[in-house]
């Protein structure tokens, strides 16, 4: 061991050495930093080097003398290593400071090491204070602990403090990769990333960890897919794959996802807790200056950022409190898992949520900046552009939905994009219905493709009242059902407007799920948009008379003060109050 | 092989036993390639807790106590019920409102039998059950675990991850268990209960794949909750104060573990009754009439309303957990209940 062979402690190393090059070792060093960072490795090799009876011009130990080989073998007399924790009490503490008074027998220094020193007994703590104030001159004490704020200020005043920093992610990476060199074992950079994100700063675990996978996994090589396995970390891909439903209102699907995860055996919190990372990692891509705090692989950062752009900011941060409400009431819930599906289910319902809050004051369409890139593939993008133009002069009416929606179809998009590029033939070999997502996304392909040749457009009036009248005869509860009947439809550009009797109507039909996904089947037009318009002249004329309500004396009062107006002179007069 | 591990697995999952059968199948003197032979006398004497080289620790009552003072009530309770809880254990001890520890004492003791050498198996092995009882004695095992004597396995066995100290776990290698699967409990049940499988099935949904309890639904269940339950919400339905005080009545006599089973249940059944209604998807785990039920109600209530229940539920079985008074807590709820209920129906008409 030497100090090179440290990790990430460069601060640490470079003060150390200098020190011993000017000859100005402190006589009590603490070395403090969270678990797993090199303290006690550092002390160790302070110690042998102080020992050393031939160090090297960098001050290394030269691990060949005689203080050094005995040091490796646990035989030395010169180096003592107390574990504070299980010798905590005074009477330790004065054996200790009897020794001391001790020449050491061979080289030139005494070393104490005393580790996790935060257990130390108060008393202890002060019996020692003399001795390491002013030790004799051979005399060096080197005390680690992870707890800093425990120890008295009395004991910190007298030594010199290192600081560990936590080991960033990278570097742990670079370490790992070097013992995959090494020990001959191949690994993917996405898997010691995991590893790194899961040691949490920490090099001992994330070692341990490396260990059980490198000793779990056959023939040497470690991959991305191994790791999560070994782990129990929930991929990724499963967050991406939640929110793109949820983005999309496709409950169904959401509901199905988690379910899997839970057949897999990851505990709800987990689940809700990773999906708040997961929408501040989308929130840290919004902005170009916060997105090298993203703490992941090059390949899942440009996903994170494909993502990020179809989000809107207002979402993520509404989504990011129910997720964070969820955890905060997790512990009390005595279903954890009703209760995380509730959460995502009130997630997948923020756009609604939105809108209908939205609805009376008019928003205004910031969505330019946020569209995707589209310049990645030619072809379709000049599509898209023209498409884009149409929709951006056609959505002009209420502007105050709009946001949500422009949003979603920039997110169809995209996923039309994602679909296509691979195998563009499929554009021009559709099939209209089918229920699976890759049926789907061919006929929204096809959609736009038909939007530029001009080909016979579902999308028409007639059309429309068809598929409304359809959809009526699927609803099986009577009283949605009714409420159906009486609204109108109303087809505009790219957008269709029911006319609906009162809120409460409205409230009912927007809860009928099924109707989104079956509109945009049927009309074969995937972005359009749904609003609801509340006109009371189609409410039917059953509005009960006024029935008046029991008067309370105070009325009585002032009905009849208003006959006769003397009697409220009467009142103020006699001061009289009512009858309760 | 990692000289400490962590099992770390949810309540009733099974992972003492799994603690146990790891230290016997390394000690094993024939061992096959899945599984210890179970009959050469290292096995044998693991398997009855009696081998001198297979420690245990566990959480104990009173300041100075130490395992070892324990150990026959420990092997009694580890040969009637490997999946038991530390509630199940500490009353065996009798220790009543008392906290259960690991003591320093059994900390210094810990370090004691591990500094002798093995006495006739391979490797000595402690077992620490339940390591969040440590508290902050845990430091001082940290430099054990960390660089243990030769031949000496850690097998700590959690439930709680974020209750152990971070430089216990930084020491560790992690096993995490699943719990188990409703296919597993009810063949579990079958098999070693002896309970008929619709007996088993309706259980296992309830005790959400901790085995312990599941057993223990078993022993109680002579109510049927389902029926319960459903009564109370039909009551509750139809909002007539009379019903429903007679119902609290009847209910708040049977005692508290029935009202949190019921409470449980209920929430089960909203769970049930929450994915049908979202996603109109019948493949539920529920049975019968229960599903029926469920079914009709869709059309009256909505997920708000589920929302609202779902809360109304937790608190009740929160309160009766902390010993609030039965017939004042289920009035007021099943009055909170009406309302939520009606609410929506007074605006349908």
């Amino acid at each position: 061991m030497r100090f090179d062979d440290v990790v990430g402690q460069q601060h640490v190393s470079q003060t150390l050495k200098n020190a011993l090059r000017n000859e100005q070792v402190a006589h009590a060093f603490l070395f403090c930093g969270p678990r797993g960072v090199g303290k006690t490795t550092c002390a160790r090799i302070l110690a042998k080097v102080l020992n050393c009876e031939n160090v090297t011009p960098d001050f290394e130990p030269c691990n060949e003398c005689n203080a050094c080989q005995s040091f490796n073998e646990n035989a030395s007399f010169n180096i003592h290593e107390l574990d504070a924790a299980s010798n905590n009490s005074v009477e330790h503490i004065r054996a200790l400071t009897e020794q001391v008074r001790f020449q050491p027998q061979q080289g030139k220094k005494k070393i104490y090491i005393i580790d996790e020193v935060h257990m130390l007994s108060q008393a202890a703590f002060n019996a020692f204070l003399k001795t390491l104030e002013e030790p004799p001159p051979y005399a060096i004490f080197i005390l680690a602990t992870t707890e800093k704020h425990k120890i008295i200020p009395t004991i910190l005043s007298r030594c010199q403090i290192f600081d560990f920093k936590r080991i960033q992610i990278p570097e742990m990476v670079s370490h790992l990769e070097h013992i995959c060199k090494e020990e001959g074992i191949e690994a993917e950079k996405d898997a010691l990333h995991i590893i790194g994100q899961k040691a949490d700063g920490a090099l001992r675990d994330s070692l341990s960890i490396f260990d059980r996978i490198a000793s779990s996994v056959p023939d040497k090589k470690i991959t991305y897919d191994s790791v999560i396995n070994n782990l129990n970390i929930l991929d990724y891909d499963y967050y991406f794959k939640v929110l793109d439903a949820v983005l999309t209102e496709d409950l169904p699907q959401v509901m199905l996802l988690f379910n899997e995860i839970t057949n897999k055996g990851f505990e709800p919190d987990i689940f809700i807790n990773g999906l708040a990372g997961h929408l501040r990692n989308l929130l840290v891509c919004k902005d170009a200056q916060t997105i090298k705090l993203l703490e992941v692989g090059d390949k899942v950062k440009a996903r994170y950022h494909e993502q990020s752009a179809i989000s809107p900011m207002n979402y993520l941060l509404t989504a990011l409190n129910i997720a964070n409400d969820c955890d905060v009431e997790y512990r009390m819930a005595r279903n954890k898992r009703l209760h995380v599906e509730m959460a995502i289910i009130k997630m997948t319902y923020i756009n609604r949520a939105i809108s209908i809050a939205n609805n009376p004051q008019a928003v205004p369409a910031t969505s330019e900046k946020k569209t995707p890139d589209l310049s990645a593939s030619e072809g379709i993008s000049n599509v898209e552009q023209g498409t884009r133009n149409n929709e951006v002069k056609a959505a002009t009416p209420p502007p105050q939905t709009q946001n949500p929606e422009k949003e979603k179809e920039a997110r169809s998009e995209t996923a039309v994009l994602r679909e296509a590029r691979p195998d563009k033939p499929s554009i021009t070999t559709p099939k209209l219905g089918g229920g699976s997502l890759l049926s789907k996304l061919e006929a929204e392909v096809k959609d736009e493709a038909e939007q530029t040749d001009e080909k016979p457009d579902l999308f028409t009036t007639e059309n429309l009242e068809k598929v409304w009248a359809e959809f009526i005869e699927k609803i099986q509860s009577p009283s949605v059902k009714s409420q159906f009947k009486n609204a109108g439809v109303e087809l505009g550009d790219n957008e269709i407007t029911v006319k609906v009797s009162s809120e409460m109507a409205k409230g009912s039909m927007q809860t009928e799920s099924g109707l989104m996904p079956f509109l945009r089947e049927k009309l074969g037009k995937p972005t359009f948009k749904l609003t609801y318009d509340i006109d009371k002249s189609l409410r039917k004329e059953i509005e009960k008379p006024d029935i008046p309500l029991p008067m309370t004396p105070m009325d009585k009062y002032k009905k009849m003060a208003a006959k006769n107006d003397k009697l409220e002179d009467l009142r103020k007069r006699f001061d009289l109050t009512f009858d309760e | 092989m990692a000289h400490a591990r962590i099992f770390l697995g949810p309540k009733g999952c099974g992972k003492l036993a799994l603690a146990v059968a790891y230290a016997q199948y390394v000690n094993c003197e024939n061992p096959t390639e899945t599984d210890s032979c179970g009959t050469c006398r290292n096995c044998v004497r693991i398997a009855k807790g009696i081998h001198p080289d297979l420690h245990y620790s566990y959480p104990t009552v009173g300041a100075k106590a130490i395992s070892t003072q324990f150990l026959k009530e420990w092997r009694a309770a580890l040969e009637e019920n490997a999946y038991m809880d530390v509630n199940d254990w500490l009353q065996r001890l009798g220790a009543e409102n008392k906290q259960g520890n690991i003591t320093r004492d059994e900390c210094v003791d810990i370090v004691k039998k591990l500094s002798f050498k093995t006495y006739e198996a391979e490797y000595k092995v402690l077992i620490i059950w339940l390591p969040e009882y440590l508290r902050k004695e845990g430091n001082r095992l940290l430099k054990l675990i960390e660089e243990p004597p030769e031949k000496t396995l850690f097998i700590l066995v959690a439930e709680n991850q974020e209750l152990i100290l971070n430089t216990i776990l930084s020491r560790c290698q992690v096993t995490s268990i699943n719990k188990l699967s409703d296919e597993e409990i009810i063949g579990g049940l079958v098999e070693k209960v002896g309970v008929s499988a619709e007996e088993a099935k309706r259980v296992a949904f309830l005790a959400d794949g901790n085995f312990n309890e599941a057993q223990k639904l078993l022993q109680s269940s002579e109510n049927d909750h389902a029926t319960m339950f459903l009564k109370w919400f039909r009551v509750c339905y139809k909002g007539n104060g009379l019903e429903m005080v007679n119902w609290v009545d009847a209910f708040s006599k049977l005692g508290r573990e029935n009202q949190k089973q019921l409470l449980s249940y209920a929430l089960h059944f909203m769970r049930e009754f929450m994915v049908i209604r979202m996603t109109g998807n019948t493949d539920v785990r529920l049975q019968g009439t229960e599903l029926q039920t469920a079914q009709n109600m869709t059309k009256v209530i909505n997920f708000e309303q589920i929302d609202r229940i779902t809360k109304l539920l937790n608190d009740s079985y929160y309160y009766i957990e902390r010993n609030a008074n039965p017939k004042a807590l289920f009035l007021d709820a099943s009055i909170q209940l009406n309302t939520i209920l009606r609410r929506q129906v007074a605006v349908m008409k």
